[in-house]
């Protein structure tokens, strides 16, 4: 469990000519949570699928566990589970029979934990795989993928397009089972909310690429959004330390900056502002201030 | 593991298992319909009759061969490309599962489905077989078996053919498709190479039925390389498992092109000699089968090979010092069937000249050759016709004549005799039938008027020999009631016959007669100056047989053992003598290192050799006492 839990060095893979992940450096210590976040074929997906060995680098180098996911495969996926988005189950067996069957071809299983997990997510052991909501496939993939006590745990967007409740089930089912063994958890989606609460880490990738990567909690408390008044308007550009985003609309300024001295009401003050109201924002809107950032900043490079 | 595997990959198969049961029940009612319906002309072609042995006991395997094949392909097919188009592949794959065992897990279940539904449609084809024959129909039951052995050989294939298009396709339909394709490739393949390469056999097997199965086998490593190599997701699967099938499809002619000429070699190990030149220590060792043999030019006096001929060979002849030997074959590219060649090849194996020559039947034509002093003839027969054509070694085809005859007719060259003369004996066209026997003008190529006429209702197939001066014509055929040759010899100068009952005759040097006896329990051996004096006669309580050596001076006797000469081919050989003509040389045993003698045929190789021959072996041997044989085809025993 010493080492790294995941570790990305410059990696790259391509898809034909389209470049998926491009030399991306990630890194995951055992016990923490890292979620990774971009909008759909940001390279998320690729980068889990780099991780569990499902597929194989270009350029750059993976070690997971300490293991080259590209040679020592099988030993991986011994220690490693990948719970994906869309669901591999087959569908004619039983929920009793896929968990029997899963167990077969995994030496880690354990039978107790997987009947527990089971039983806290209520899942009916004769239902046809068929016949289950996506909702209640995805409880399956968990109890599939948390059973084997993994070190690391691979989320693929596993709770997209569930509802509220069945989420909040699955990812307390992921953190419960998890964090007890001191296993580290890769989290990749688009749904903020959810990494926000789960993750220590968040890593934003865009078109293959890791626009930038901090920790939640120092992200949280650092960044924070201000409205101020300027009378004679808001000045169209406006420069100071640790400014991510700035939006005028007539006499408003609304500005998201990096604000770890807590004294951003006095730095706009100082810049000519009437009013000034600073508050505590969201990840989600953190991330959109930084996404805006990168959009305009392309923008000007053009 | 490996037990999970297995059995969700047959449990995945069982509605495809079921369909293909139900399809074998279904079976022999849609051809009963049919041909109720082909019956009453509802096909466009009308069913004079049918019954319901025929249909069931006949046909029906025939359909369920096919159906078994088309079965094993959708089952290979559905087991390989079934989980990735359902998109549940990823299952096994993100977990901790070697890909070869899947692999495995999928080939078995795969395999084991078709078996049992081969087993369960075969042992239906019996219960209708029992009731539409009442279980008297012991060649059908025995039809039907053959029937399942040669479905269960496609099947394999049809599972092959599946499971390599199924690791490459995304869909079983896909697979069955590509698949289907795959399967039929090594029998096309094998096809193919025995169509074009007609030749290339060995042990009546071609070689193509033995090169083909190594395309199955490299569809079986293509499958493995696409599913268990590589990226799991499946970057690079088409790439390995085409890369393999491209390979398999050049290693299989190239393996099939270097190992031919070992396999053209390999059919004349045992091979016997098919002409020997007069005075020179040459000869030519032809294998068996109708116009398929290749053949060796051996030096007799070394005892070594000089050039191997490719089949297939139709006739050889050395001409008299052995300085030329003459070949007609039809060998082409690698063992194919090509043009007719007269092939004209030194002492030394080097080709002098090859000549492309006319045929009015390819394939099947029927070409001879012989040599006629210093020239080739070349006798092709067809149809109602034989043509000769006269080659000069510089020149090529100096001139040509057609003899014609009813159909079936036969046109022997007797000769040449020591001046050169060629005689042609030939069934006319003249009514009532007559055989003549002409001189043949070599000058201005024309037949001369008939030396003699015989009645045209004698048999066809005789044996007939020149004397070497060309005076007297012997002819002897085999009379069925007496088991023995009747023969008599005419003296073409005064025309008188001379009848030789239960007698065989060959011609030594000088016109001396060998003639072999049958008489009562007694076999003789007699040497008579032309049909006078006779000079020397040996009895033998046993079979003998006598072979006159090339040049004309001496002869070889072969004696059975007492009771074991009722083949043709001696169960043991007591002795063999060797006489000059004159007088016997002592008795002289040269079977030495030949064993008992069993299964040896022995004939002259040369005016001063000897060639024993067996199945495998070719043997020579100085024609002296105490000579040791050598093999120059295959192991000495």
């Amino acid at each position: 469990m010493s080492a790294t839990a995941l570790h990305f060095e410059q990696v790259t893979r391509r898809f034909g000519k389209k470049v998926a992940v491009d030399r991306l450096d990630l890194r995951v210590e055992p016990g923490t949570i890292l979620g990774l976040v971009g909008r759909n074929g940001s390279g998320k997906t690729t980068s889990l699928r780099l991780a569990h060995g499902m597929l194989h680098t270009d350029g750059g180098s993976i070690r997971i566990l300490g293991l080259d996911p590209q040679n020592d495969g099988l030993e991986l996926r011994k220690r490693v589970s990948l719970l994906a988005e869309e669901s591999s189950l087959y569908p004619w067996m039983t929920v009793q029979e896929i968990l029997d069957f899963g167990a077969a071809v995994h030496p880690n299983w354990d039978a107790k934990l997987a009947a527990d997990v089971s039983g806290r997510l209520q899942l009916h052991p004769q239902e046809k795989i068929r016949h289950l909501s996506r909702g209640t496939r995805a409880k399956v993939s968990l109890v599939l993928a948390v059973a084997v006590r993994p070190e690391l745990l691979l989320l693929d967007d596993p709770t997209a397009g569930l509802d509220p409740l069945v989420r909040r089930e699955v990812l307390q089912g992921v953190l419960e089972a998890v964090s007890d063994e001191g296993g580290a958890v890769v989290y990749a989606s688009h749904l903020v909310h959810d990494i926000e609460r789960v993750a220590d880490n968040v890593v934003f990738l865009d078109e293959g690429m890791k626009r930038f990567e901090a920790s939640v909690e120092h992200l949280k408390d650092t960044t924070r959004r201000a409205r101020a008044v300027f009378e004679n308007g808001a000045p169209d550009a406006l420069q100071f330390d640790g400014k991510i985003d700035a939006q005028a609309d007539g006499r408003v300024l609304t500005v998201v900056a990096e604000d770890p001295g807590r004294d951003l009401d006095r730095r706009l003050r100082s810049l000519g502002a009437s009013e000034v109201e600073v508050e505590s924002i969201s990840l989600e809107d953190i991330l959109i201030a930084f996404l805006r950032t990168e959009a305009g900043s392309e923008v000007a490079n053009v | 593991m490996f037990r999970a595997l297995w059995i969700k990959q047959w449990v995945q198969l069982r509605t495809l298992r079921w369909v293909g049961f139900g399809l074998g029940i279904l079976l022999p009612f849609f051809l009963w319909a049919g041909a109720g319906a082909a019956r009453r002309g509802w096909f466009g072609f009308k069913l004079a009759g049918y019954d319901l042995t025929t249909l069931f006991a006949e046909a029906l395997p025939a359909f369920c061969v096919v159906l078994w094949c088309l079965l094993a392909l959708m089952f290979a097919a559905q087991t390989f490309a079934g989980d990735r188009a359902d998109g549940t592949d990823r299952f096994l794959l993100e977990r901790p599962v070697p890909p070869a065992r899947t692999w495995l897990a999928r080939v078995l279940a795969s395999l084991a489905s078709t078996l049992i539904v081969v087993l369960g449609h075969t042992l239906y084809m019996l219960a209708l077989v029992a009731l539409v024959t009442d279980g008297s129909g012991a060649v059908f039951y025995k039809n039907l078996l053959l029937a399942t052995s040669a479905g269960i050989g496609l099947a394999l294939l049809g599972t092959i053919g599946g499971m390599a298009a199924g690791e490459m396709v995304r869909t079983p339909m896909q697979a069955v498709l590509i698949g289907g394709v795959l399967a039929a490739l090594p029998i096309g393949v094998a096809m193919f190479l025995t169509a074009a390469f007609q030749t290339v056999s060995i042990f009546g097997v071609h070689l193509g039925f033995v090169i083909a199965p190594f395309l199955p086998l490299a569809m079986i490593l293509m499958s493995y390389r696409a599913g268990c190599l590589g990226e799991p997701s499946g970057r690079g699967r088409i790439k390995r498992g085409v890369t393999i099938l491209v390979l398999g499809l050049l290693v299989t002619p190239a393996l099939f092109a270097v190992t031919t000429p070992f396999v053209l070699r390999a059919t004349v190990i045992g091979a016997w000699p098919q002409s020997t030149a007069a005075t020179a220590d040459r000869a030519v060792l032809l294998g068996g089968g109708y116009r398929r043999s290749g053949g060796w030019m051996i030096d007799t006096e070394k005892k070594s090979k000089i050039r191997f001929l490719p089949p297939p060979v139709t006739s050889v002849a050395w001409n008299d010092d052995g300085s030329i030997l003459a070949v007609i074959h039809l060998s082409g590219f690698l063992g194919s069937i090509g043009k007719v060649k007269l092939e004209l090849i030194d002492a030394n194996g080097d080709t002098l000249r090859s000549d492309a020559l006319q045929s009015h039947r390819w394939w099947l034509a029927d070409f001879r050759v012989q040599w006629a002093g210093e020239r080739v003839m070349v006798i092709e027969r067809y149809d109602e016709r034989t043509r000769i054509s006269t080659v000069d070694p510089n020149e090529g085809v100096v001139g040509e004549f057609v003899v014609a005859h009813p159909v079936g007719g036969v046109v022997r060259l007797l000769g040449p005799t020591d001046s050169g003369s060629i005689y042609v004996h030939s069934l006319t066209d003249a009514d009532p039938r007559t055989y003549s026997l002409r001189r043949l003008d070599m000058n201005e190529l024309v037949l001369e008027e008939p030396l003699l006429t015989e009645d045209g209702d004698l048999p066809m197939y005789t044996r007939m020999s020149i004397s070497p001066s060309g005076r007297y014509w012997a002819r002897g055929w085999w009379r069925t009631e007496t088991k023995t040759y009747e023969s008599w010899v005419i003296d073409l100068e005064t025309g008188m016959r001379t009848d030789y009952p239960n007698s065989l005759i060959e011609w030594l040097s000088g016109d001396r007669q060998l003639r072999t006896e049958w008489i009562e329990d007694e076999r003789r051996l007699v040497v008579q100056d032309g049909v006078d004096t006779e000079i020397l006669t040996r009895r033998f309580s046993s079979k003998v047989g006598g072979t006159v050596s090339p040049d004309g001076r001496r002869f070889l006797v072969t004696v059975w053992s007492p009771g074991t000469g009722t083949t043709d081919m001696p169960k043991r050989v007591d002795g063999l003598l060797i006489g000059d003509g004159s007088d016997w040389t002592e008795l002289q045993s040269l079977q030495d290192d030949l064993g008992d003698g069993s299964n040896w045929s022995i004939r002259w190789g040369g005016p001063n050799t000897l060639i024993a021959y067996s199945l495998s072996t070719t043997l020579v041997a100085d024609a002296k006492p105490g000579a040791k044989w050598t093999a120059v085809l295959g192991r000495h025993p």
